[in-house]
């Protein structure tokens, strides 16, 4: 049950980590977030969603490199897996089945 | 690894370090670490220290924190919540009970805050504000002297050429009723000002549209506000359209600004300039308008200030002795201090005074103060429930620290929970702060954060507070002491808890004389015979003096309804602030000298409308000589003041009036001192004509019954007369009764705050007494079984308290005789202290006292002593 269900967050937060392409960490994916839909998360909220959807299987990490910016500190660093890709995947279908039937539905009621 | 010292703050991070998750500490501590050096150079250092602290904290949930075994500090804090949570569960009554007191603290001192910070934060917006001042002057006249906010026109302009320190000046006139028009609708504004061309200079309210540079670089320009652009036009897309003032002409809107704060002594509507060139001219004799300075930065205020004493001597001297005949001086204001500390005449709006803010913020803190006595009582007396728990925590390694951590705990989680309860009250209660307060917050700006961080701390303070007696008074206990079988409970003499309670006491007493004061003093205030009669009449703003004509076609137009019984028109009612002027009187031995009185306009029959008696000689007529001015009607404060000794002697004495050149009246009559302005002035020497141009106010004497249809009646006489709707008619009383209002104001606050104290320290009593009988019980009933009688006990428990009320009491008295006789000196006419009261309130105080004593005796007294004997 857990594995299948993705979040609104959780959905953007994991499309964003795709659009990074095993670059993102923390704060790069809060900016790209900023910057691709002008919304702001919190760190600390979205340090939980990257960890659910790690514990989840949508997402797999490592340490990276330290920097002096961050004061000696290592970042983890996330990359999206197959589970996480099918569920994008999965969710986007879902969509756009849902999408197809809107129009359908609108001709009815006016012809009617 | 070495930082620059001003790297993060070590602490927040430290703290992360300690309770987050090894796994993920390390990439948060990162993060974090990356965005506040981006921050810190976008915007500075110590913000990006705030945010770091505010995100460390946002880290702060449940999922990061690490709950290991091997973290032994962790586990025993743990352990303390959860011990704190059985106990606040298992004695319901005093959590409860602990709780209402701090929410109650908790409220009042965060909409007091809130007060306080507001009242402290006027006239502060504008760019460097600490180096604007506004120029006042001070006028000895002969019999009098005046401290007005209102200078000459041409004093800035002049200021400016004359004192090097001074960077710029703002001028503007005194209130300008403005009549606009709109679509051939009139709408009347009061807060219309013309100002001088570099206005916006000092006063730099940022505009929505339009230039700064040049809004007033024209003449006949004017800035509107944005709530006046949208009230009468509907948009503030108006740059280049033009306003139609009946008075003004044909102005240009070239600006539109935000509207002023509401925190500024000075929120004018409509600015606009003309082309009269008035702050231009050397014209020193007319003192309407308001003149604020800018200093240049670092300005010695003292070398100003001397700099002025020449500047008047050179410019200011000759026309004060022409216009007043006296003498004077100018000085300056700070623009930030004027709200709280400035009470001049003609001030532009009604300032507040410091001292009630402060009262306001004392009272706050005694609250908190209360609920933190309250709290600490009632915790040191559960805390003995505790012993046992205590020993067995001693025994298994707790040293004292360890304790004292557990109570701080416990008392951090009850301030919460309390703060929590407090802001969620906050919204349902601040309808009525706004009402006590005459403001009008809405919730988002008492939850600003700047006065977030002050709840903070009064939560801190009142957690730390409330814990540190209980703490260190169950810490010192020996262990074997405690598990000594023979151990004496009855040893707890709690002297710090009698003391605080004794305090509560005092406070409580205090804040219940003050109240019957200022209640008693209110009502002698309602019920003091003013000397003339303001039932059933209505007060008719006209806005404009109609003219003779007019004013006789209205009065006689509103007497063919026969529920209206007579009308008059007057320059000013009661209640208003009537001008006073110096004027020249006649004196017994005929010589001529000056006495400032208030000076009025009215009709024939004014006098007779408000039934003021009339001691000698008659009221106005119709006559010739009474309409131009050449009689007056004065009243006996005035005739004592120039020396005769009954009112007949003054008749037919001269006055001269500033009518026009050489003009002299006769006194004609002579009127009692009759209570026009508030019983917070003396009556004032008073002089009447039937000269009344600009008089603009209509009184009409109406019958009782039919009010409503009579208001009717009047109204639509006016629109058909005057064709205008602009008057606006209210009850003579009620805006006579405005002049009360900060005085009514304050007597709610008052109630209200004593009720909260006395209930809170009531509350905290009980609480002791309950206390302290439980663990006496066993040697009530030892006296019991000895044959005592329940009057034999209250008498032995009431010895304990009498000594902490009768010092209680010593001091209380002295305060509050002092705090009621400050407050009734600021009328003129007061009640004397009421020492019924003081003798009063510590009685009925005692009597509750003794009277909860008795009951809570009572309850232990019933049961078989069996009960209580049988326990160790």
């Amino acid at each position: 049950m857990k594995g299948i269900y993705l979040g609104e967050l959780e959905e953007i937060v994991l499309l964003t980590i795709g659009i990074l392409d095993g670059q993102g960490y923390g704060i790069k994916v809060q900016k790209e977030l900023s910057e691709q839909l002008n919304r702001n998360v919190t760190l600390s909220a979205l340090h939980t969603v990257m960890h659910r959807l790690e514990k989840k299987g949508f997402l797999s990490s490592y340490l990276g490199g330290a920097t002096k910016e961050r004061g000696g500190k290592r970042k983890r660093i996330f990359q999206i897996t197959t589970l996480g890709r099918n569920a994008l995947e999965e969710s986007r279908g879902n969509r756009e089945k849902m999408w197809q039937l809107m129009p359908a539905i609108l001709t009815q009621n006016n012809s009617q | 690894m070495k930082f620059p010292r001003s790297g993060p703050p070590q602490f927040a991070k430290s703290f992360l370090q300690w309770f987050c998750k090894e796994e993920i500490v390390e990439e948060i501590t990162g993060d974090l670490h990356e965005i506040w050096l981006e921050e810190s150079e976008i915007k500075g250092k110590n913000f990006a220290r705030v945010l770091y602290i505010i995100r460390v904290i946002s880290f702060c949930k449940f999922s990061n924190i690490a709950f290991k075994n091997s973290n032994n500090n962790l586990m025993l804090f743990k352990n303390y919540i959860l011990i704190a949570f059985r106990n606040f569960i298992k004695y319901k009554n005093h959590t409860s009970f602990n709780l209402m007191g701090l929410v109650i603290g908790l409220t009042a001192s965060i909409l007091m805050i809130k007060y306080v910070s507001d009242e402290l934060s006027f006239d502060k917006q504008y760019n460097r504000h600490e180096d604007i001042y506004r120029v006042a002057q001070h006028i000895n006249m002969e019999t009098s002297e005046m401290t007005a906010a209102i200078s000459p026109s041409p004093l800035g302009k002049t200021l400016l050429k004359e004192i090097p320190e001074v960077e710029s000046f703002a001028a503007f006139s005194f209130f300008n009723n403005m009549a606009i028009l709109v679509d051939n609708q009139k709408f009347f504004n009061s807060k219309a000002h013309y100002v001088s061309t570099n206005f916006l200079e000092i006063f730099d309210y940022p505009l929505i549209k339009g230039n700064p540079e040049n809004v007033f670089s024209n003449p006949k320009s004017v800035l509107i506000s944005e709530s006046v652009a949208l009230r009468y036009y509907g948009t503030t897309d108006l740059l280049g359209k033009t306003l139609e003032d009946v008075n003004a002409g044909t102005l240009t809107i070239t600006g539109i600004m935000e509207d002023p704060p509401t925190n500024s002594h000075f929120t004018p509507e409509i600015l606009y300039n003309t082309d009269n060139g008035i702050f231009e001219n050397q014209n020193w004799g007319d003192h309407s308008y308001y003149t604020y300075i800018k200093l240049k930065e670092g300005s010695d205020l003292a070398l100003v200030n001397h700099k002025l004493i020449s500047f008047y001597e050179n410019n200011l001297q000759q026309p004060i002795a022409d216009t007043f005949g006296g003498t004077g001086n100018i000085f300056l204001q700070r623009i930030s201090n004027i709200h709280l500390f400035s009470d001049l005449t003609f001030e532009i709006s009604t300032n507040n005074k410091y001292r009630n803010v402060i009262t306001m913020l004392l009272l706050a803190i005694f609250i908190v103060i209360v609920a933190c006595i309250n709290y600490t009582n009632l915790a040191t007396a559960q805390s003995t429930r505790r012993v046992k728990e205590i020993g067995v925590r001693k025994v298994l390694g707790s040293n004292k620290k360890m304790i004292l951590y557990q109570f701080y705990t416990e008392s951090a989680l009850i301030t919460c929970l309390s703060a929590f309860i407090a802001i969620l009250l906050i919204p349902i209660l601040l309808p009525l702060f706004n009402s006590l307060t005459g403001k009008d917050y809405a919730l988002m700006e008492i939850l600003e954060l700047d006065i977030m961080i002050y709840y903070v701390g009064i939560i801190l303070l009142a957690g730390f507070l409330g814990a540190i007696y209980p703490a260190f008074f169950l810490g010192r206990f020996k262990v074997d002491e405690i598990f000594r079988k023979s151990y004496n409970f009855g040893k707890f003499k709690l002297p710090v808890n009698k003391l605080l309670n004794a305090f509560q006491f005092l406070v409580a007493l205090v804040m219940i004389i003050m109240t019957v004061t200022v209640y008693l003093q209110i009502d002698f205030v309602k019920n003091k015979e003013l000397g003339f009669n303001k039932d059933n009449i209505f007060k008719v703003d006209l806005k404009q003096w109609p003219g003779t004509e007019s004013g006789k076609v209205i009065k006689q137009a509103l007497l063919t309804n026969p529920s209206i019984l007579d009308a008059s028109i007057v320059r000013q009612v009661p209640g208003d602030r009537i001008m006073s002027d110096g004027l020249f009187f006649e004196t017994p031995d005929g010589s001529f000298s000056s006495i400032q009185s208030e000076f009025n306009g009215v009709d024939e029959n004014y006098v007779n409308l408000l039934k003021i008696n009339l001691v000698a000689g008659r009221n106005f007529t119709t006559q010739v000589s009474d309409i131009m001015g050449k009689t007056v009607i004065v009243n006996e404060k005035l005739i004592q003041s120039l020396g005769y000794l009954k009112p007949e002697d003054a008749l037919g004495k001269k006055v001269k009036l500033p009518l026009g050149e050489d003009h002299v009246a006769k006194i004609i009559g002579v009127i009692e001192n009759v209570h026009l302005q508030s019983l917070h002035n003396e009556v004032l020497p008073h002089i009447m004509t039937h000269f009344t141009p600009m008089g603009s106010q209509l009184l009409v004497k109406v019958k009782n019954e039919g009010l409503w249809s009579t208001h009717d009646f009047i109204d639509n006489q006016l629109k058909e007369i005057t064709k205008s709707t602009s008057h606006i008619i209210s009850f003579l009383d009620q805006a006579y009764w405005e002049q009360y209002k900060a005085d009514e104001r304050r007597s709610e606050i008052l109630t209200l705050f004593s009720i909260i104290i006395v209930f809170l320290s009531l509350a905290g009593l009980i609480g002791l007494v309950s206390f302290q009988i439980r663990y006496q019980a066993k040697e009530v009933n030892i006296r019991k079984v000895f044959g005592a009688e329940f009057y034999n006990i209250l008498v032995l428990y009431i010895k304990q308290y009498v000594w902490q009320i009768s010092i209680a009491l010593l001091i209380a008295l002295p305060i509050a005789i002092y705090l009621m006789n400050e407050w009734l000196i600021s009328f003129a006419y007061h009640i004397d202290i009421p020492y019924m009261v003081l003798i009063l309130t510590p009685l009925v105080l005692v009597s509750v006292i003794f009277i909860i004593l008795a009951f809570k005796i009572k309850f232990s007294f019933q049961d078989s002593p069996a009960k209580y004997l049988k326990e160790n």
